[in-house]
Parts: C-alpha cells; structure tokens; sequence
C-alpha cells in the first residue's frame, strides 16, 4: 500500500484541463520564396471547447478541441512579367515619325503586386489521445552534490521535480479549410491591386493592357499555378509547403506533452516553509522541512487519476 | 467504490509516511524537538540524548537547540541549566496496532490517533562544584535600596554534566480543520497525555500538565499543514485554485478521518 494517494475526480480534472486550455495561446509568422511568388504567413489562435474523458484503459482522450484562429493571414506577393504598350508611330512621314504614342510599362517591380487575403475566423479541430505519466527531473544546471536546499535557493531554481506529463500524445488536427469564399476573395484583391497599379494610365491604355493580359485573375493564376479550385490550393500552401500543420501539432505535443508538465512537485517536498529562527543567534530563518518522495506513480481509471507515492 | 466519489481531491496519508515525515521533521528541524538553555545550547555534548540532524543544519548553522530560561533557584539570583529533549515520536492511527496505550488511556476511540514519545529532561546540578564561594558574606548594614533594585536574571551554575531523567510518554488526539486568515488548515490538537510509571500521582500530574501546555502550545502549532499545500500545488503556474474542506454530509462523516492507519482529507476544487 503506498504511503500517500491522492486523487482527483474527473470532474476536477475537466475543470483543470479546461482552465489550462483556456490559457493556451499560439502566434506563427514565417515567409517563403516560391520563384515566381513570394508568400508569408501571420497566424495566431487560441482553444475552445473539446471534450476531456478519462478511460478505464489508463489512457486520457481530449476530443474535438477547437483551434479558433484569431489571425490567418496570407500576403502573397507576385511578380507579373512586365507589358510595354505605346510607342507606336501614329503620324508617319518620309523623314520619319512625326507623332508617336507615349510608351507605358508597366510591372516592373518585383513583387508587382503584394496582396493579404485574411482567412481568419475559421476553426480547425485537434484530438488528443495519451497516457499521464510523473517524470523525475533533475535540472542538468544543478551542480553535481548540490543540496536541495541550496538547489531550491538557486536564482533560477535547481530542485528536482516530480513532473505530471501528457506523454507521448498521439495529435489528430484537421487540415487548415480556408472558406470557400476564399477565390473571390483572391480576385477581388488582386484585382483592386492592378487597378491600383494603373491608376495613372489613362483609360485607352487600361483597355489595351486588360485586353492585353486577358482577366487579371487568370494571368495570376498562371503564375502562381492555381489549379482550378484555389480553396484547395492555399490550403495546400499552408498546410504542406509551409508545414504550419506540422508546427501547431508540434506546438500543442509540446504543451501538453513532453516539454509543458500539466503540474510538478517540488522533491523533496517543502512540507514546512522555511520560519523565523527561536533564538536572538544564528541565522534569521530556519530551513524549509523537505520531505523526500520516491515512486510517485499515476494513473486513472475512468472516474479519477490516481497519484501515490512513497515517502524516502 | 472510487477515492473520489464524494469530494473532488481525496488525499490519504499512512502511519508509515506519517512517522518517517516526523523523523525528517526530527532532523532537518532539530530545533523543534529540543530545549536547552544557553550554557547547554553552547556544550551540546552534555545533553542527555545527542541529536541526530541532517548535515544541512550544520551547514546554515540552524540551530539544534530552542533557547529556554535556565530552571531559576527561588531565593537565589541563581538558576540550574536545563533541556527538554523530544528524543522519540511515534503516531499511530486508529485502529491503533502499533504500540499498546497505558491502561490510564484505555483503547484507542475512533477518529483519533495515538502518540508515542521519548521525552528527556536534563539538569545541570552542580555537585564537585564548591557552592561557598557562590555565598555572599553577611552584610553589614542592609541595604536601604533594596526596593529600587532592578531584577537581575539569574546566574546559570557552572556544571560538568547534566542528570537525566526520561519519561514514556504517550498521547491521544486527533486532526481537525481551522481556518486561519480564510484558508483552512489541517491542525493536530491532543485529548489526554499520559506519562507511564511516574509517583507520586500528584508529580505525575504536574509533569503531564507541563508537558500537555509544551505540546499544545508549542509543538502542535508548528505542525500545522496549509491543506492546499497537503495534496499538491496543483498547476500552480498555470491556474489558480482555491482549495476547500468538503462539508461533512452522510458520505463523508469525517473530515479529516482518520482510520484504517491512515489520515484522510476529502477537498473540494474551485478553478478560478
């Protein structure tokens, strides 16, 4: 029989996972150069709802969590190869060119166009299924021989601690599903950044460039090889090539895995908090009473996870 | 049946744990456990039993000892050096089979636990020391100020070595719930003290009562355990929680219990 349970309803532990979820924040930023584009991501999100169940195999399942991104922002920036219209001669004589039109180029930048469609507001949904396991650790700073005392002492700290982890969760997130709204959105933005660009040509000029390039839209689609649905397309882009999939899933893995303890216990254990010395000699304070612990295991049934422990 | 079916935490703790987290407390706070005065605090080798403390008690130079008044001489301006040493404690919980309870305690009631302690006192008695030069000369005239002179403490005499004497001492109390500036914590308090083979009765009587007002007012209050601190300090970085004895109903009569060798705290959780 151990010398020390404790046990926490699942109740308990739901109000505790929520709360840790609620304090769940994530933000990402990163940029790529695809050749003909460049293309950048802004997000952030933070969890709601799900569902936490302890089962009777010693497993613990969080389900259907929802991944709220606050911020979803794709700028995509495109290089559109540089038209020339005008300078044709209009007024022709046998000495030359009286009159010619002006000569107007046009995306001679690089990126022409930068435009950031905000796919924000959506919700994906993750799924967590592992094992609470306690971990002993030791502070690989901690000098070696040195007293828990004086490890507890240490600016940052250098105690041991008994370690409650989520180990080794097995993480399901569904795929980022942009809306699929999201190619009119494209060409609405792509649009108002052309006209944007031409706003000094004066309307014929406009007419010949429209006329030139065909819809903007399908001149950017060819640069940026859209296939026909582009709802599938930057899904892709965020999901495969940026990997920002493999980074949220990496990221929640982290908190409630292997680097972020659900909580952790101080060993030896301060059972009694370092006081006020009796005597008018010595030091101000006595040392913290700490109280060793050995074979701290978890585990849960269906109703309840279970602590016991042994005291050294 | 689970651990937690009426209370959201349910923390248990054994006899066994109980008694090695006193022999910790023994030896990381020796200070708890022995009283001296100061000739003796600075000869620790006359004590009756030596203290077995941890090394770190050393190195930050904590103190083994709590300094107590040497043991006046009434009519004297002298006094006797003097320890109080708690050498051995023992706690046992109910049904109580660990040790056998003096016939005056009879069986062990229920919901409560019994205590086992080594108490030893030491007196400096000053025997191969020659008391006459300690002796004033008879004065010539008395002293007219004598209303006007300021108390002075009294002298500890000088002593090689102290007499011991050590009594079994054995207990009865229980573990209750009080709170202190709004937080509940887990307070031991004692019923009877017991002291085996003392006489006359009436010595017996005195030396239980000191000892009673020793523990009660001294020891036990030391003990006490903040009760979110007893069972974790649950996500403590994470969030906040606010930790209360479950009320006492039909499912949970007693609370804390103590039975089956074992304390138990049945807590509600409030997560902020």
């Amino acid at each position: 029989m151990a010398n020390l349970t404790i046990a926490v309803s699942e109740g308990s532990f739901v109000r505790l996972f929520n709360a840790i979820r609620d304090n769940f924040t994530f933000a990402a930023a990163d940029s790529a150069d695809f050749g003909p584009f460049t293309a950048s991501y802004d997000v952030a999100f933070h969890l709601e709802n799900g569902s936490v169940d302890l089962r009777s195999d010693n497993t613990v399942k969080v389900d259907e969590l929802d991944i709220k991104w606050d911020k979803l922002d794709l700028s995509l920036g495109i290089d559109i190869p540089s038209i020339c219209i005008g300078g044709w001669c209009i007024i022709p004589t046998p000495f030359g060119c009286a009159l010619r039109l002006p000569r107007i180029c046009i995306f001679d930048d690089d990126p022409d166009i930068s435009l950031t469609l905000p796919l924000g507001g959506i919700t994906s949904e993750v799924s967590l299924t592992g094992r609470l396991v306690m971990r002993h650790f030791v502070n690989p700073a901690r000098p070696p021989g040195m007293n828990a005392w004086d490890a507890q002492d240490a600016v940052p700290s250098l105690a041991s601690e008994w370690r409650l982890f989520f180990d080794d969760p097995i993480v399901d997130i569904d795929p980022i599903d942009v809306a699929d709204t999201v190619g009119d959105q494209l060409e609405a933005a792509v649009n108002a950044a052309v006209d944007n660009l031409l706003f000094f040509l004066p309307g014929w000029a406009r007419d010949i460039i429209n006329g030139i390039l065909g819809p903007v839209i399908d001149l950017v689609r060819a640069i940026l090889d859209i296939p026909d649905d582009i709802q599938e397309w930057i899904s892709d882009l965020l999901n495969v090539s940026f990997g920002l999939l493999d980074i949220i899933a990496q990221f929640i893995i982290d908190y409630f895995g292997d680097k972020t303890s659900l909580t952790a216990i101080e060993d030896p254990y301060p059972l009694l908090p370092a006081t006020a010395n009796p005597n008018n000699f010595g030091p101000a304070m006595l040392i913290p009473v700490k109280i060793p612990i050995r074979k701290l295991n978890v585990f849960n049934t269906d109703v309840e996870m279970v602590l016991e422990a042994d005291i050294g | 049946m689970a651990f937690t079916d009426n209370c959201d935490i349910f923390a248990s703790f054994h006899e066994d744990a109980f008694n090695a987290v006193v022999k910790h407390v023994r030896q990381q706070r020796p200070s708890l456990f022995n009283y001296a005065s100061l000739g003796i605090i600075a000869n620790p080798g006359l004590l009756c039993r030596q203290i077995d403390a941890h090394p770190v008690v050393a190195q930050r130079n904590n103190p083994l000892m709590t300094r107590i008044d040497p043991l006046p001489i009434p009519g004297t301006d002298f006094a006797m050096e003097l320890s109080v040493q708690v050498v051995d404690a023992k706690i046992d919980f109910h049904p109580g089979k660990m040790f056998t309870l003096p016939p005056e305690l009879g069986k062990l009631p229920s919901q409560r636990f019994a205590i086992a302690l080594g108490i030893c006192l030491g007196l400096g008695c000053p025997r191969d020391f020659p008391l006459d030069r300690l002796i004033e000369p008879p004065q010539d005239k008395p002293d007219r100020n004598d209303k006007d002179r300021q108390p002075v403490p009294p002298k500890p005499l000088p002593v090689r070595s102290l007499i011991c004497f050590c009594l079994d001492v054995f207990a009865i109390g229980g573990v209750r719930i009080r709170y202190y500036n709004g937080k509940p914590y887990l307070e031991p308090f004692l019923d009877r003290i017991e002291i085996v083979d003392i006489r006359p009765d009436e010595l017996e009587a005195i030396l239980e009562c000191y000892l009673e007002l020793m523990l009660k007012l001294g020891l036990i209050p030391k003990l006490r355990i903040l009760l979110e601190r007893a069972p974790l300090e649950i996500i403590k970085n994470v969030v906040s929680v606010v930790v209360k004895p479950t009320p006492i109903s039909a499912a949970v009569p007693n609370n804390p219990a103590i039975e089956d060798d074992q304390l138990k705290a049945f807590i509600n959780l409030e997560v902020i």
